[in-house]
Order: C-alpha cells, then sequence, then structure tokens
C-alpha cells in the first residue's frame, strides 16, 4: 500500500532540466563528451541501471591521452565472463549536464560497449524514463526536484 | 565581524552562523568531489546531432561492419580498423572532436546488459 505524502500526494512531482527524444530500439543510446585535462572526444553510450560503473572502451581513453594501465585496475563482471579495466577521473557531459566522475576503461581494446551505469553518472542524475514514448528527462541531483 | 553578522541579525546566534558556515562548507566539498552539474553546451550540441548520426549508423551499419567511424552531424568524416587513426584523420580534417563509434555484429542484436 503507498503512502501518500505530506502534501498527501501519492508520490512527489520532480521537474528535468532536460527532455531527450531517444530512437534506438535496442537501448537508451545517449551522446557523450568526455573531458580528460583539455582533450574532448565524444560517443554514443547506453544507459545501464544494472551496470555498477561507468565503462568505456579503451579507445576512447587514448584519445583523450589517458594511459589506460596508469590507472587503479578492477575485474569487471558480466553474464558471459568478466574483463578488466582501470579507473580514471574524467568529466562526462550529457545531455547539456557535466559532472566529474571516476569511470572504466577496458583494457582489451575488443571490448566494444560503453555504458552509463551507476556510480559516477546515475548517482549524480535524476532520471526519468518513459519508454513508451521514447523519452528521458534528466536532472543533476542538485538541481531544485520540485516546481 | 562574526560577532557582527550576529548582532546586525543576520543570524540569530553564533551556533546558527556555524551551523550554517559548516553545511557551505560540505556542499562545497560535495560540489569538488561529484562536479556541480555545470550547464555544458557541447553536449547539449551533440545531443541536437544525435538524430542525425543514429539515422547515418542505421543505413550504413552493413557498409561498414568492423570499423570505426567519425561522424559529424550525420556525415562520415573517416572509417577504419584503427580507431586512433580515425580519429586524427578527423581532426586533420577540421572536426575535432568527431564522434567516434565503432560498428560490431552484436549491435544487431538485443542486448541483455551486464
Amino acid at each position: 500500500m503507498p503512502f501518500p505524502g505530506a502534501a498527501g500526494r501519492l508520490v512527489p512531482k520532480l521537474s528535468f532540466r532536460v527532455e531527450y527524444q531517444y530512437k534506438d530500439e535496442r537501448g537508451i543510446l545517449l551522446p557523450v563528451a568526455l573531458r580528460y585535462a583539455d582533450r574532448e572526444t565524444d560517443f554514443f553510450a547506453r544507459v545501464d541501471t544494472g551496470a555498477s560503473f561507468c565503462i568505456f572502451q579503451r579507445l576512447h581513453a587514448e584519445t583523450v591521452g589517458i594511459v589506460v594501465e596508469s590507472g587503479a585496475p578492477t575485474r569487471i563482471s558480466t553474464v558471459t565472463g568478466g574483463f578488466v579495466a582501470y579507473a580514471h577521473q574524467v568529466a562526462l557531459g550529457v545531455l547539456g549536464i557535466e559532472v566529474e566522475a571516476t569511470v572504466y576503461f577496458a583494457e582489451d581494446p575488443a571490448m566494444p560497449r560503453d555504458v552509463l551505469g551507476q556510480t559516477g553518472w546515475l548517482d549524480r542524475m535524476r532520471l526519468g524514463l518513459v519508454d513508451h514514448d521514447r523519452k528521458l528527462y534528466l536532472s543533476h541531483y542538485d538541481d531544485a526536484a520540485e516546481e | 565581524m562574526v560577532l557582527d553578522r550576529v548582532q546586525s541579525g543576520e543570524y540569530s546566534s553564533t551556533n546558527e552562523l556555524v551551523n550554517t558556515a559548516v553545511k557551505n562548507l560540505l556542499t562545497e566539498e560535495r560540489t569538488r568531489t561529484n562536479g556541480s552539474g555545470r550547464p555544458d553546451l557541447r553536449s547539449l550540441e551533440l545531443a541536437k546531432d544525435a538524430p542525425a548520426n543514429l539515422d547515418w549508423l542505421h543505413r550504413n551499419r552493413a557498409a561498414y561492419m568492423g570499423e570505426w567511424v567519425a561522424l559529424h552531424k550525420g556525415r562520415l568524416i573517416a572509417h577504419g580498423k584503427n580507431g586512433l587513426d580515425v580519429f586524427q584523420s578527423a581532426q586533420s580534417q577540421g572536426i575535432t572532436p568527431p564522434l567516434m563509434h565503432r560498428i560490431v555484429p552484436e549491435d544487431a542484436v538485443s542486448w541483455g546488459g551486464w
């Protein structure tokens, strides 16, 4: 049984900074601007609420001058096995909102996925999703939550 | 100076002033750690170009399977098996940075998550 809030509503009413109409039918792809020092690389990454971290392909680190193996290594587990990735501090710009985040770059250049996961991105955002309409709503966590 | 702010009525007590100062300090620290969610015009521009870039990928996927492509506003700027070469080729054509995408067979099947 849901509990009414102080104002008598069952759920809070949220407002967002950005509304984005996504296209991809096999996942939610968002364009990402990844910055390190004064360099930037752009790519699409998949929003994955089940992923613990933001994990990107090795090339994206190399294009901004990051030495992948200089970061702290960690083993990422997947349903099909796992791989090693290295942590680095970067800036992520997504739909007009930039945050500093620790992200992971795959050691293996063959790893073909780019994922926006929980730690580093989702945990800094307020995210709304209406997949039926292919609409994603986004604010930074510190933005005013209610109109 | 601290007492002046209390006496002027800005704060009702030195306790309130200290509490506010500590709260502000923690907020600043959190902002430094997490980023402030600063407005980022560049990634908004990317979002505007995303439909054109995704359309290009949808139309040309088969022809460039296994390659890196560098795109800009729905146009192919460079492509090849070596991603760094593709990135640098696009940069040498004045596109800094291009949108980089690797076309892989897995993109054609359903993704089961991590």
